[in-house]
Formats: structure tokens, sequence, C-alpha cells
């Protein structure tokens, strides 16, 4: 019982005063009600008022034995509606009878202001059943203070002390020589009592002292003594001046060892430093909330978390900067730890960054209670998971798009299998293309299931395999550089085969090889185009063939006949000299000679080789153009056009002599066949060069063509663009191909009446 | 100019022929001919005559398409036979086939490559060459 009230006093931060009260207003005794403990201790002097016997002192002592209490009301619910601190308190006496006593109670508060429990002082006896002598005899005012300190210093290891002004004197009692550690014997004098305080404290003693003798103030100091046996003790003095007829009779004060209490409240300080060191830098958003939500600490990470600043946070409550959506389950959480359905919750939330953003939180918040229960502050821990949030929603994404990508593939197969072949997956492509669902396939079959079992045989001996080996090793043993692609036939659920296109990738987790992905792309379609076209070459070979027999009667059958057309032409005429002026055999001369011409040029034309020559040889082409300049020179002169070679004489190009020859001859002869009579005819060649191509330049200021007319047709087969009658558009026509043959190609440039330039590009 | 005395014609157009005949008469190329109108005859007869020591003529326009044996044909067999006369083979085609006028170059018995039609012109330049 002692030490249960001892920790009350311990504990409290209003003892002073509480004793003052006790001295002051416990006449009749006292009992203190300690709520944390649930227990109550009884004064000696009240107990005896109850005619209890000493030995009665007992620890099970509870409320209901020592009050009878009123039935609609509990003792707190009393104190608290009490306004004036004074109550009427019926007590149990020993023979169960009523004693009812005017009495006063004191709360007595923790350092947070918390009640941790009431004292009541009995002022006086209303009605007594029997009044004991011995409480009788206990009218010595003085004798009751004695005895109530007596008790007091057993309970709380407090002493008391006494200076009568008039005489000097200093009254100790047994617990201040106690904590002096001096013997009782030891005779207290003003000036010695002073010198136990350290030096620096004894001025703030003096000093305290003075001002309760000047104004009748208390005081109430925290000081260091140097005990006699040289021990440094913190004490709690408090004192409080008495006054006889107006004047300071004496001072009367209480003396206690805070040594403890002071070394625990360091202590306090201590851990409360810690925590305020953890909560103000802690990685995690940390904040202390009051009971309606609105922040009343917050720590730095939790301003940035949120984008708010100290000031700005604490102006709001949780309900502001909680996303709506969560706003539901978090309140209805914090509701069930009001009621104390649960002493924490966990959830993750969202909550609204200052700047709108969402920021994903997982949220823990614990309470810290009032001892009726009810919530005193929350406390919260906010830690930011928007980055991970963000990192599954990304992987989320991820996988969703693979999923997709994968079913969605209503053209491919793909098929996944463990590393036995065992199929894992089978996508709707191959669905589509192979008639069996995924879940006649997914673990019932391995790969090659799919597969001819020719061809998978003939595998196995072109990869030097035993037969014995399982048929899906041709498709691992196959996987070079971690994939394979071939050709490969899959056979239908109908029965029918047809050709794929198959690439099987290694499917590798951390190193390890945890099986195969195939994709395969029906072939069927391609195979049919491919066999189109092969067979639509053969029809152009064949044709090809055909179109060299056609060449080959145009250049004997055909010609042969026209030739002896002309021959009996000539013996005719050599014979009838006089038909020589016969239109019709004019006519039949000119036909003649038009057909053996069309025959030569539609045997060229057959012959032309258009595709592209590879062994081009080098050709100089001054010399070239210098030696069919020449041979066309006869035709120049008649035609007065002069031929100008500006070419380099070490300008080579890559090309066929006579293509090259062919090209120049025609350009030349062209250029003189339509010369503008009126003026100085003349055709230039020259050459540029440029990264690939000699540039041969062949200009003259004939009559021009007229290109915007012409321009397409130009150098189509017989196209005939003059009015000279012996124009033949066949010359560029095959002009054109000789150049596309040797790599190269032509353009032209022309004004009618000013003339033409061809611009022909030759390989270097 | 000499004339000739004997041609021989191996071809299988009679309007050839009868042209170049009368144009050899007309340019007073030559009076008399031997005419073949495929290579098989040309080969048999001129043989026998050979091996008769007769006479052989001194000119021969071979044309190359002709039915049973071509030109071609007639060249090979021919070269094969040992003759002491020096005799002047001419082709005579209507062939402007360039790879026909390379083939004629790989036979040394070949002396030139004449397209038809023959002119009285072109016989007589040909009198020249011989």
């Amino acid at each position: 019982m002692i030490a249960t009230s001892y920790s009350i006093f311990e504990k409290n931060v209003s003892r002073p005063e509480a004793l003052f009260f006790i001295e002051n207003r416990a006449i009749e005794g006292f009992w203190i009600w300690d709520l944390s403990e649930k227990s109550i201790y009884i004064s000696q002097r009240l107990f005896k008022n109850l005619e209890y016997g000493t030995s009665q002192i007992t620890e099970n002592f509870t409320l209901d034995k020592l009050l009878k209490l009123n039935a609609d009301k509990t003792l707190l619910e009393q104190i608290l509606e009490c306004t004036s601190n004074v109550l009427t308190l019926n007590y149990y006496n020993k023979n169960n009878e009523i004693v009812k006593y005017e009495v006063e109670f004191f709360a007595v508060k923790d350092y947070i202001d918390r009640v941790t429990s009431y004292i009541f002082a009995n002022l006086k006896v209303i009605q007594r059943k029997s009044i004991s002598k011995q409480a009788k005899s206990f009218i010595n005012r003085s004798f009751i203070h004695r005895e109530i300190f007596a008790e007091l210093e057993q309970i709380a290891e407090i002493g008391g002390w006494e200076i009568n002004l008039l005489t000097g004197q200093i009254i100790w009692t047994k617990q201040v020589f106690k904590i002096h550690e001096v013997s009782e014997d030891y005779i207290p004098k003003v000036e010695q009592a002073l010198n136990f305080y350290v030096r620096e404290d004894r001025e703030k003693v003096v000093k305290a002292l003075q001002e309760t003798l000047k104004k009748s103030k208390p005081f109430d100091l925290n000081c260091r003594i140097i005990t006699a046996k040289n021990n440094i003790k913190w004490v709690r003095s408090s004192g409080k001046i008495f006054l006889e007829n107006g004047k300071p009779l004496k001072i009367i004060g209480v003396f206690q060892d805070i040594s403890k209490q002071i070394k625990q409240s360091e202590k306090l300080r201590i851990s409360e430093n810690t925590f305020r060191g953890n909560f103000e830098h802690s990685a995690i958003g940390m904040a202390i909330l009051d009971e309606k939500g609105k922040w009343l600490e917050v720590n730095k990470r939790l301003c940035d978390v949120l984008g708010y600043s100290d000031f700005e946070l604490k102006q709001k409550t949780f309900q502001d900067i909680t996303h709506p959506h969560d706003l539901d389950l978090d309140v209805s959480l914090l509701e069930e730890l009001a009621q104390g359905m649960r002493e924490n919750y966990q959830m993750d939330k969202r909550y609204l960054h200052k700047n709108g953003s969402v920021i994903h939180a997982t949220l823990s918040v614990s309470v810290v209670r009032n001892f009726d229960g009810t919530p005193f502050h929350y406390v919260s821990q906010i830690l930011d998971i928007t980055a991970n949030v963000k990192a599954k929603l990304d992987l989320q994404a991820a996988i969703t798009k693979l999923e997709a990508v994968f079913n969605a593939s209503t053209q491919v197969s793909i098929i996944a299998t463990d590393r036995n072949g065992l199929i894992k997956n089978f996508n709707s492509g191959a669905e589509n293309l192979l008639g069996f669902s995924a879940d006649e396939m997914i673990d019932i079959h391995t790969a090659d299931f799919l597969h001819t079992s020719q061809e998978l045989q003939n595998r196995k001996l072109e990869l030097n395999l035993t037969e014995a080996v399982a048929d899906f090793t041709v498709f691992s043993e196959s996987i070079q550089n971690g994939f394979d692609t071939r050709e490969w036939t899959y056979t239908h659920k109908d029965g029918y085969e047809f050709p794929v296109l198959l690439t099987v990738t290694e499917i590798t987790e951390n190193d390890n090889s945890v099986g195969y992905l195939g994709v395969a792309i029906d072939l069927s379609e391609i195979k049919k185009v491919e066999k189109e076209i092969t067979s639509l070459l053969e029809i152009t070979k064949d044709q090809n063939e055909r179109l060299k027999n056609f060449a080959h009667i145009v250049s004997h059958n055909l010609r042969s006949h026209a030739s002896n057309f002309k021959m009996l032409l000539d013996l005719l005429v050599h014979d009838h000299p006089e038909f020589k002026e016969n239109e019709f055999i004019k006519y039949l001369e000119t036909a003649s000679e038009d057909l053996k011409e069309t025959i030569t040029h539609l045997n060229e034309v057959v012959q032309l080789n258009t595709t592209l020559i590879d062994n081009l040889e080098e050709i100089n082409l001054h010399d070239v153009i210098e030696m069919n300049s020449r041979n066309v020179q006869i035709y120049a002169i008649e035609k007065e056009v002069t031929i100008y070679n500006n070419v380099e004489k070490d300008v080579t190009v890559k090309g066929i002599s006579a293509y090259i020859s062919s090209v120049i001859i025609n350009f030349i002869t062209n250029a003189i066949k339509y010369s503008n009579s009126n003026v100085n005819s003349f055709v230039k060649l020259t050459t540029s060069s440029s990264n690939d191509y000699i540039e041969l330049i062949i200009e003259d200021n004939g009559i021009g063509i007229d290109l915007q007319k012409n321009g397409p047709k130009l150098f189509g087969m017989y196209k005939t663009f003059h009015d000279n009658s012996d124009a033949r558009g066949i010359g560029l026509f095959i002009t054109k191909n000789q150049v596309e043959a040797m790599g190269g190609k032509i353009e032209v440039e022309s004004t009618l009446h000013k003339g033409t330039t061809f611009k022909i590009y030759l390989r270097k | 100019m000499k004339k000739i005395a004997l041609t021989c014609i191996i071809d299988d157009d009679p309007i050839f022929i009868f042209g170049t005949q009368r144009m050899m008469k007309i340019a007073n190329f030559c009076e008399s001919f031997m005419i073949f109108h495929n290579g098989k005859n040309a080969l048999d007869t001129l043989e026998k005559i050979i091996l008769a020591d007769g006479t052989l003529p001194d000119l021969i326009l071979l044309d190359l398409n002709m039915p049973i044996m071509d030109g071609w044909e007639f060249l090979d067999e021919f070269v094969k036979i040992k003759c002491r006369q020096k005799i002047t083979i001419y082709i005579i085609t209507s062939s402007i086939d360039d790879e026909d006028v390379k083939k004629a170059k790989t036979y040394s018995s070949v002396s030139n490559y004449l397209l038809k039609p023959v002119t009285i012109e072109g016989l007589k330049a040909l009198l020249e060459e011989i």
C-alpha cells in the first residue's frame, strides 16, 4: 500500500500542491484513489475515524467497501460534475454504519496534464453515528499536522521543515535529516542549512526565502545539495509563510529528494529527443494527429512527399489530402481505432500532392489513448510507395501488352514449351493455323506432335541423332546462337499438311534455359506464289525461246524473200530498161528497200541484250568518237554539219565496244539528220565526270524536239518526231537499251528550233 | 578482170539460183554453173569429180539454210576430202545473225561471208577480190 502511494507521488508533478492540500484540509483524515493502479490508500486518521484498529490496515480496501455510492452516479461522474471541488461522501465505518463527511478533493495530474489520482480530504463530519474517544482527543491542530507529516514522510519520503522567524529555530522532520545524511541529533542552523546547497544554487534559495518574507509568496525550487556524506542530490524545496496577527511567524516547507525523478526526467528527455530525432529525420513520413485528424506534428519527409510546407500541412486535416476514393476506408478504420476495436491499422492509400498528382503510400496508424480510453492522439507513418506502384503498373502494362501480342496474333502461331518440349502456351494464332484448341495441347503434347514424322526422322539423320532420342530433340539440337529458323511442315487437326517457317528460340531465365518458344508463320500462300512465279518464269523462258526462233526466221527466211524481191526487181529493170521510169516499179523498189530495212531493225531489237552486263571493258571515249565520226564524215559534209570531238584524250568508260560505237553513231547521225539548214550546224561532244559516271554530252543546234509533246515516247519503238521522211525512232530505242545494258542512263534537253542536248551517263 | 570458168551454187532457193545466174551473166562473171539444191547432193557429186579427177568449180557459193544437209555440215564434210585444186568458198546467206558470221570465221576454207541479195555491183567487187 505504501509502495503504491509512493508511486503516485513519484509520478506526480503536482505533489507539493497535493501535500499542502493534505496538510491544510485533511483535518479529519484523507484517502487517495489511484486511477492508474485502481487502488485506494486510506490515511491512519481516517481509519481511526472509521473505528478500524491499526491491525486492520489492509490492502484490499475497495471503493465499495469504503463508500456508499449513489446508485445512479459513479464517483467519477460526481467528481466531473462538481464545480466547487467539495462533495458529501458516505463512508462505511467498521460496523457498516454510514458516516457522512464533507470532503474536498484534489486532482493529481501527470506531466501531460492527465489525472492519475484523486485525493479526498475530509473537511468535517456532518453526521456521525458514534464519535470515538480517540477522535475527540485529536483536536489539537498542530498535533494533527505533526501526525499527517509523519504519515506523509512514511508514504512519500518527504520531509518537512519549519523556521521560527522570531527565534530563528529550525525544526526538521526525520526525513530531512535522512536526505542530508546527518544523524537525527544534528542541530540545524539557518546558515548551516543553507551551506548544504551547492554554491550555484545557494543564492537562489536565499533569494527565494527573502522574497517569501517580503511578499508572503510561497516558493518552490529544484536545487542541488551536497550531503554530509558528500553526495550530490537534487532536492525540491518549497515553502510558505505563516502569519500571526498579520506578522510573519514562521516558514513551513516541504523537502524532498528528487534525484530519482530528475534522473528519470533526464532519461525521458533523452528518450523524447531520440524520438524527436527519429521523427524529424525519418526516411518515412511521420505525423502526430489530434483526435479530429488535424496534423499536430509532421516531419520533413512527409512534407517532401506531399509537397506542402510544415505550416501549410498543419492547416489541413488528413481528409483534405486523401484521395476521395480511399477516404471512406481510412475514416472507417480510424473510427474502429477510436472505438478501441483495434490498436492500429495499415492500409495502402493514395494522397493528393500539392501539385495535384497522386501519391501512393502505405499508411500505419497507431493510437495514444487517454486514461479513459478515448483517443488522445494518433501516430501515423506514411511510406511513399509511388515509385513501386508506378513500376508495378508499368510492369503490369508491359505484361498486358505482351499477352495482347501473344493472343492477338491470329495468323502467327506462338507455342511455348518447357525444356522437354511439353507445350505450356498455345496462342490463338496456333489454334487458328492448326485447328487444335489450347486445352487439347497444353501439358498434353510435346511440340513435335504437330510435325510430320518423316521430317523429324530426316532432321535426326541430318543432326546425326539416333532414332531413339525424343523427337523434340531435333529442335533443341538445331539451336545456334539462341535460335533456329527453318522450314517445317505442320499437320492440321483435320490431317492436311502445310508448310511453315518456324523460329525456335531458347527461353532463358537468369542464364538458365527454361524452355523454348516456337513462332511459326504459314507459308502456304507464299509457296503458292513461289510456284506461280516459277511457272511464270517457265512461260517467259519458253516465250523468249520462241522470240529467238522468230528472230532466226526474220534474219534468215523473211530476209531471203525480201532480198529475192530486190534481186528480181534489179534484173527486171536490167532486162527492160524502159521500166526504170515506171511508177509501179519505182514504188516496188522503195517497198522492197523499206522491207529490208525494217527486217534489219527488227532483228536488232530481238538481238538486243537488255540485261545488265557485268564484264564491261575499258574503252577510250575520245578514240571511239574519232573513229565513228570518220565513218559519217561524208554524210556530215553533205549536210554541212561540223563535228567537234572535245572529249579529253584520257577519258575512259566501262562498256561494250560495239554498243558504245552504235550509241555514238546513232546520236551523231541523228544530229546530222535533224540539223537546221539555216544556221552553221554543229554537233559537239564533251564529257564531265560525277561520282559514279562519265557524262557524255552530245549537243547540237538542230531543229530540236518538242519534249512536251513527244518526251514520253522519245525512246519508244518506231516513234518518229520529225517530218524528215527517213526518220526512224527505232534508233533511240536501241540506243537507250544499249546504254542501260551497260549500267548507264540517258537524259535529254531540247528546245524546238534551237537544238538538242543528250546526256549519256556511262560507268566510270 | 579474170572470168571465172565454173561456179558452183549450193542453195535450195530456185529464185536465188535463177537471179544469181542471170546476174553473173550480166556482170560477165561466169558462163557455166553447177547447181545443187542441198549440201548432200553437192558433196556427193563434188567428191565423185575429185575422185575421178574431173573439172572442179573455181568458186562455190554456199547457202547455210538447206534441207537434208545444211551449209555447215557440207563444210565439215568437204574439208575432209583431199583435193589438189584450190577452191574458193563464199558463204552467201540472208542470215544477218552475228552468231553465223562468227561461226563462218572459224572455217579457214571460207573466204568471205556475203549477204543476200546479190547485186551486179556486188558481183563485180567479188570478182576483183578473187
